[in-house]
């Protein structure tokens, strides 16, 4: 083989790997707000429509709630150890920790737990589900873990699993939450809000955001996007652009 | 060489997307992960006129990692890292500063809320580069300046380490046995002394992992800089007393038979795949004895009873997300004893193909010589090195 052949051949081949995974032009869009906020390596959020508040997990196993600028109300005297992932259902909060694959059900009004339970998954410590999202139309949460791989995991009301569904439309997943009939999902390293078909989880639409460590993801009743920056322990306002 | 590529083209066309993750077990308070990595490459020198050894043009095991990390509640980590590649060498005597063996065994310890502590072998508090984990670099081989052979990059000790700001500034400071990766053998040096290090960095507009590739391709420009000094006297006591075989490292100069003081200074820059780093280093060795070979044998009213040397690299990469590919140049200077005139100079460059992120990656390093400082003569003029990394994790 020659040079010229050899690096035909690696061209091409570059080409194809390039070519390959699932491929969406993601739109760039500008927050039109943002602001520091109490929490310290803010993870996830989840509005809660009661109080007219947030629930705010940290990396540090904490959870909070907040005013809808940041500010602490409550903090809840749990010892957890790496919170990433919220959501609401039925009026109780679900909490995901990371590294001991626990979920936790909690009281909103007293912020204790009510029930944990464990899912078992032996990839990474820290890739693992970082994203907790309920689907009311099929009754069925879902969990995905970030990375290394993507795998969305269905669970019914009571935990038990139902599906998994590898999902490689990103290099990673750090939150995701469900609005009107959709899914979004949010990618800390694409730095992307990806708008899910929730029956298939194709992707129908994709905003790229100028945050850094973006970690969560929730949609607002008026359907502005809100979204934390852990590092940045900031909180960024969009306009949802559909 | 020819051959070599050929071979090597044919086995990444047939295994572009191997990738697998690691294990990772939790009992409800205490969690462990098992990863690892191993790469190969294979390096050729281009030699001088005239030299006719060739025994480094040859393929090269690098590393054969297996990594345990582990975490009990929120209060204690601890890390246990070996490279089953680097023990086998370590056992004939020679200790490779940048591939030691043990590379980690430490506990950190995070419940006294003031400051974290860790105890035990890991990396030290000194120089950003040093502390960038090497599988997420383009290179095979780090600058001259920061390999370990000006400074240990290791070391048994206690450190304590507190955050500011929201993770933006970060100060660590610690005392170690002094001998570096020698401190693996069990005893000190016949002095008995420790060694001080220091390190303070602030990065803005958030904290700045220790990455030198910008792969998230920030949208914000960040900066970081890094200040460290560190010190140590090991002036041996009288008699016959002297350091242990090879603690003076590849130049004599890591560790002395005296008082050694290195300070230096980092930056780094990243911004839509685009980064930069740079770092400069001096230090200043005072033997204990005027008669000390690395004074040269000039009389003490000529050198003050010291020698001075030090160095930098300057690094600029970009990371392109489409072509899975990162490029990298570097040029980097040493010079190793101010008393005889010259320094080394290099210039080099790295390219990374990205065949499943970091965990699967084709790397390529290119050396080429200057200048070479008169402490450091060479039988090469450049050299190349291409190979694969994998990581299990």
């Amino acid at each position: 083989m020659n040079g010229k052949k050899f690096l035909s051949i690696a061209i091409a081949w570059i080409a194809i790997l390039i070519c390959t995974g699932q491929k969406i032009n993601a739109v760039k869009i500008k927050p039109f707000l943002s602001h520091y906020i109490e929490v310290s390596e803010p993870s996830d959020l989840v509005y809660y429509p009661e109080n007219n508040s947030f629930f705010i997990v940290s990396d540090n196993g904490e959870l909070y709630e907040t005013s809808l600028n940041g500010k602490i109300l409550r903090k809840a005297p749990i010892d957890g150890v790496d919170f990433e992932a919220i959501t609401l259902v039925d009026n109780y909060l679900y909490v995901v920790e990371e590294r001991h694959r626990n979920v936790l059900k909690i009281d909103p009004k007293s912020l204790e737990v009510v029930q944990t339970i464990y899912i078992p998954y032996a990839g990474g410590r820290n890739k693992s589900f970082e994203s907790i999202a309920y689907i009311p139309d099929m009754e069925k949460f879902i969990l995905i873990t970030e990375k290394d791989p993507i795998i969305i995991m269905e669970f019914d009301q009571n935990f038990n699993k139902i599906n998994m569904t590898r999902f490689t439309g990103a290099r990673d997943i750090s939150s995701a939450t469900y609005h009107l009939g959709y899914l979004y999902f949010l990618s800390d390293e694409d730095r992307t809000i990806f708008k899910i078909k929730p029956t298939n989880y194709d992707i129908l639409k994709a905003w790229k955001i100028p945050v850094i460590n973006p970690e969560g993801i929730v949609v607002m009743p008026d359907h502005t996007f809100r979204i934390l920056s852990d590092d940045r322990e900031k909180m960024y306002y969009f306009k949802n652009p559909d | 060489m020819k051959v070599f590529l050929r071979f090597f083209g044919i086995c990444v066309l047939w295994f572009p997307g191997l990738s697998s993750g690691q294990i990772t077990m939790t009992n409800g308070d205490h969690t462990i992960e098992i990863t690892g990595s191993i790469s190969t490459y294979y390096n050729h020198r281009f030699m001088k006129e005239g030299e006719l050894n060739l025994r480094k043009n040859r393929f090269r095991l690098r590393d054969a990692q297996l990594q345990i990390e582990g975490r009990y509640k929120k209060t204690i980590e601890y890390e246990l890292q070996v490279d089953f590649s680097d023990i086998g060498q370590s056992l004939t005597g020679v200790i490779d500063p940048e591939n030691p063996g043990i590379m980690d065994a430490y506990v950190h310890y995070k419940g006294l809320g003031i400051v974290d502590l860790t105890f035990g072998y890991t990396k030290l508090p000194y120089s950003r580069s040093s502390l960038v984990p090497f599988v997420y670099t383009p290179y095979w081989q780090r600058a001259e300046i920061v390999r370990g052979d000006i400074f240990s990059r290791r070391d048994i000790g206690v450190s304590l380490s507190k955050t500011f700001w929201r993770q933006r500034v970060k100060i660590e400071g610690g005392i170690y046995n002094g001998l570096g990766e020698l401190s693996l053998r069990g005893d000190n040096d016949p002095s008995g002394n420790l060694e001080y290090i220091g390190r303070a960095e602030v990065a803005y507009p958030s904290r700045f992992r220790y990455r030198d590739i910008d792969d998230r391709i920030t949208p914000v420009p960040m900066f970081a800089a890094g200040f460290n000094a560190r010190y140590t006297d090991k002036s041996q006591p009288v008699g016959n007393r002297t350091l242990p075989g090879g603690a003076g490292g590849e130049y004599n100069v890591k560790v002395i038979d005296g008082k050694k003081y290195v300070y230096g200074f980092d930056l780094a820059f990243q911004w839509m795949g685009f980064s930069a780093q740079y770092e400069f280093h001096y230090y200043r060795a005072t033997p204990r004895d005027s008669n000390n070979f690395m004074l040269m044998g000039l009389p003490k009213w000529q050198t003050g009873g010291f020698f001075q040397g030090g160095g930098m690299y300057g690094q600029l990469n970009y990371f392109s997300k489409p072509l899975k590919s990162i490029f990298s140049v570097r040029y980097e200077e040493l010079m190793l004893n101010d008393l005889i005139a010259g320094k080394m100079v290099r210039f080099g460059g790295a390219y990374a193909f990205q065949l499943n992120g970091w965990k699967s990656m084709i790397k390529v390093q290119y050396w080429l010589i200057d200048q070479e400082d008169p402490l450091d003569p060479l039988r090469w003029t450049s050299q190349v090195r291409l190979g694969w990394q994998y990581l299990f994790q």
